[in-house]
């Protein structure tokens, strides 16, 4: 069949497509990566086949007037396992659909890109479109052309979560007071292509994924398991990487994402490496070059580098030190490796909750960070076992997934369900 | 219904409207109270009010580049200084990008409003209505009489009773046909959200089907005033056209005048009504004692003083101005809630010649909400509430109904 996979054009959105792309091309598929042009290098770059579509300028524009800064962005977003009662209110689930269209999801699926995916997918005919959960340009094509869509996720659904606790209270709504800004814009943007807003269009006709089972969020959906497999980039194993540590090795990264894309770190750099150059540990400190000018000299114990494959790194690692990006969290479960999150973006902080609560790791808030509580969690996690045994726990949940090859044979099975519905 | 396909400019008023919706939420999840006031959900902004006003003269909402003041000295300096008119110096709406209103809906500066509001007086003003003009009180009485439930049956009384009488009234005075009036009510109805969406961006669908109407109302405006004129001195002239033509105002200034009472009246007169009726029926005794013409004159004017008609007025300084020790700038967007006038004297407390922009309307809608509660004090003693009022959202400036169970 052909497979269409659609992201926005940034790079770890992308990654979270590349190995189940792989999967279904070695299983003789046709596959192509849709995304603005500035992608396209990466996309090539790992070997699959891009078409560049539209532009990402909607992204940029909205990016370069919110200055850089995202952190200040989140306030209303808060993606929590456990939400506070006002996070439930129908003002606050509104204002979530009402920011998450039209400040994240419109700009990055901007009119360019919209008509040249459907105008592309019209041409091509996929049997069926995966894409990542940020890219409705994937759905609407889909839409356009006849095709299946489904959703791979790269972390616990807080969008779908949030659509349905959304739905819900737009069911309790007076009709004088309803209001769905996400099928406002769905709906303005399907029928300029003929078709008709279906609820189905904003999670997926089935959602594909790859999270360990217990930080999976159960939404009712049609779910297709996927075992994580790590694409990081390009990969080099340097020498070092092959000998083992002498002291429990701590690897610090505050992830390729918010290295590249946000222009100030959430936590400070020098305030954790001094907590954690007292420690009998070694840390491996991810930091590129303006990053460690900016650091100064670090402790005896904390060895820099600017960038390293953490598939490779981690099976080395007695604990990561992270941010809660999607592929870091991701990595470390799947390699068993504790980890403490101080939380920034998105759904980081809903991540570092599921790993302090199922004993996987610890959740340290930027607010609440300080040097002590730093070096205590990295002391717990080198030296608890039941912490050892919680993250060895999600990585044996992981692998007892089947692997992106394994599930092939479902996607073909409902892509052409998909087809034989909607022939009749 | 089948769905047509999303043209370009569709597509980016959509796009406009929502981001600038996005815009105020997140700029009130900051805590910025003007945005939480123009977010304009369902809860009552008097919170939000509050907290601009305890900012002193002026909250300056740098996330929507605007200066707010709820102080009634600035309040009151502001709608009074020349150098505070409606548009910028090039001409445009703040925000017009963001805000998009047809380009019918009026926009005078302040000279022609004054001008406009001249010529309306000897017929639209308190003390002519008051007089008799155009028969406004008998119209009045006789419509609200038209909707009248019969005791005892449950009835929204916005949908049903003030929306409609509102909308009647206006175009009875208008001189609209009786046979027209019914569809022109309709129309008007439609208007009432661009009164709004000068501030809050509506919906992609109402924005678009509200600016629509505007255009048609002003179209209607125009038909009534030239076949108005075509007709000559033949016929009584109990309509304000009819008059102010008669009085030699200006053709094109009487359909300024007709298009500001279409769109300025009906909403925030069913509104006063509404508001007023639910104050009432919230007191012991106070519903029964307002079929005193005295008693629901004066709960009215409580009502507008409490709830103003226009609770937002926009102004645009057109040079340097300081004012309450800040300097707004040349261009700079200036908003004077409404309620600043709260503790003001006088029925219109900001409403003198320098009032709000609709400000020719508001004798109109006085009259409209005293005789309509009146009317209903008298004719239906045992009203009462039948469920939740519901206010309708994004209508920051109306703070309309969307709804108003009662039981006559």
């Amino acid at each position: 069949m052909r497979v269409l996979l659609t992201s926005l054009a940034h790079n770890t959105h992308f990654y979270s497509l590349v190995p189940l792309a792989w999967a279904l091309r070695a299983a003789g598929h046709e596959v192509r990566v849709a995304s603005p042009p500035s992608l396209t290098d990466v996309i090539t770059s790992t070997g699959l086949t891009a078409v560049p579509v539209g532009d990402d300028r909607p992204a940029v524009e909205l990016l370069a007037e919110m200055g850089g800064d995202l952190v200040p962005y989140q306030k209303g977003f808060e993606f929590t396992e456990h939400e506070a009662p006002e996070e439930t209110t129908w003002e606050y689930l509104l204002g979530q659909q009402t920011m998450m269209s039209a400040l994240c999801f419109a700009p990055f699926n901007g009119a360019a890109t919209m008509d040249a995916v459907v105008d592309f997918a019209r041409d091509w005919r996929p049997d069926l479109v995966v894409w990542e959960p940020w890219t409705y340009a994937g759905p609407v094509a889909a839409r356009a052309c006849g095709a299946a869509h489904a959703r791979i996720l790269w972390g616990p659904d807080t969008i779908g979560r949030s659509r349905k606790r959304f739905l819900q209270a737009w069911e309790e709504q007076p009709p004088e007071l309803r209001e769905d800004p996400l099928a406002e814009w769905l709906g303005w943007t399907l029928e300029r292509y003929g078709c008709a807003y279906d609820e189905r269009d904003v999670l997926g006709h089935w959602v594909i994924d790859p999270g360990a089972r217990s930080t999976r969020l159960d939404l009712g959906q049609t779910t297709v398991p996927m075992r994580y497999v790590p694409y990081n980039g390009r990969a080099v194993i340097e020498p070092w990487l092959a000998e083992p540590p002498a002291r429990p090795r701590v690897c610090l990264t505050l992830g390729v994402s918010a290295r590249e894309t946000y222009g100030r770190d959430a936590v400070s750099y020098p305030q954790l490496l001094a907590a954690l150059g007292r420690l009998d540990i070694e840390v491996i400190a991810t930091l590129d070059a303006s990053q460690r000018e900016l650091v100064g000299e670090l402790p005896g114990n904390v060895v820099p580098v600017d960038f390293v494959p953490l598939d490779a790194l981690l099976p080395s690692c007695s604990v990561i030190i992270h941010h809660g990006g999607a592929g870091t969290w991701s990595t470390a479960m799947l390699h068993g490796v504790p980890q403490i999150v101080v939380p920034s973006l998105w759904d980081a902080p809903i991540k570092a909750q599921q790993l302090q609560r199922l004993s996987a790791g610890f959740n340290l808030p930027p607010a609440e960070l300080t040097a002590e509580k730093l070096a205590d969690a990295v002391r717990a996690a080198v030296d608890d076992p039941a912490i050892r045994e919680g993250a060895r726990r999600l990585r044996e949940e992981m692998l007892a997934d089947p692997a992106p090859a394994g599930i092939v044979p479902d996607l073909e099975r409902l892509a052409d369900a998909h087809r034989a519905v909607t022939r009749h | 219904m089948p769905t047509t396909a999303t043209d370009d400019a569709t597509r980016e008023l959509g796009r406009r409207l929502q981001l600038s919706r996005a815009g105020q939420w997140f700029a009130g999840n900051q805590g910025d109270p003007y945005a939480l006031i123009l977010r304009a959900g369902t809860d009552h902004p008097a919170p939000y009010e509050d907290l601009v006003r305890a900012q002193g003269p002026w909250f300056r909402s740098d996330r929507l580049g605007t200066w707010v003041t709820a102080d009634p000295a600035t309040a009151t300096a502001v709608l009074s200084d020349p150098r505070f008119g409606t548009l910028d110096r090039a001409g445009g709406r703040p925000d017009a990008d963001l805000l998009p209103l047809s380009a019918a809906f009026p926009g005078h500066e302040r000279a022609e409003l004054a001008r406009l509001r001249a010529a309306a007086g000897p017929v639209l003003g308190h003390t002519a209505l008051a007089e008799g003009s155009c028969d406004a009180s008998g119209a009045a009485r006789r419509l609200l009489r038209r909707h009248l439930p019969a005791a005892g049956t449950g009835f929204d009384l916005v949908a049903d009773l003030a929306r409609p009488f509102a909308a009647g009234l206006v175009l009875r005075i208008l001189g609209v046909p009786e046979g027209d009036r019914e569809a022109a009510a309709g129309l008007l109805a439609r208007c009432a959200p661009q009164l709004d969406g000068r501030f809050t961006p509506q919906t992609l669908a109402v924005a678009r089907d509200s600016a629509t109407a505007v255009e048609e109302v002003a179209g209607l405006v125009r038909e009534l005033v030239a076949a108005r004129r075509a007709k000559g001195r033949a016929g009584t002239h109990d309509d304000a056209v009819g008059r102010l033509l008669e009085d030699g105002v200006a053709p094109r200034d009487v359909e300024r005048v007709a298009l500001l009472l279409a769109l300025g009246v009906p909403e925030p007169a069913a509104t006063a009504v509404t508001g007023t009726v639910l104050r009432l029926l919230g007191r012991p005794g106070a519903w029964e004692a307002a079929e005193r013409p005295p008693a629901a004159a004066e709960a009215v004017d409580r009502t507008l003083r409490e709830e103003p008609a226009f609770r937002l007025e926009s102004r645009v300084a057109h040079e340097d101005v300081e004012l309450a020790g800040r300097r707004v700038p040349a261009d700079g967007h200036v908003v004077v809630l409404a309620v600043a006038g709260r503790d003001l004297p006088g029925p219109d407390p900001l409403g003198g010649p320098d009032g709000p922009h609709f400000a020719l309307a508001l004798p109109l809608v006085r009259l409209a909400a005293t005789t309509a509660v009146q009317a209903m004090a008298a004719a239906l003693p045992g009203l009462s509430a039948a469920g939740p009022a519901l206010t309708r959202p994004r209508s920051p400036v109306l703070r309309a109904y969307a709804r108003c169970p009662v039981r006559a």
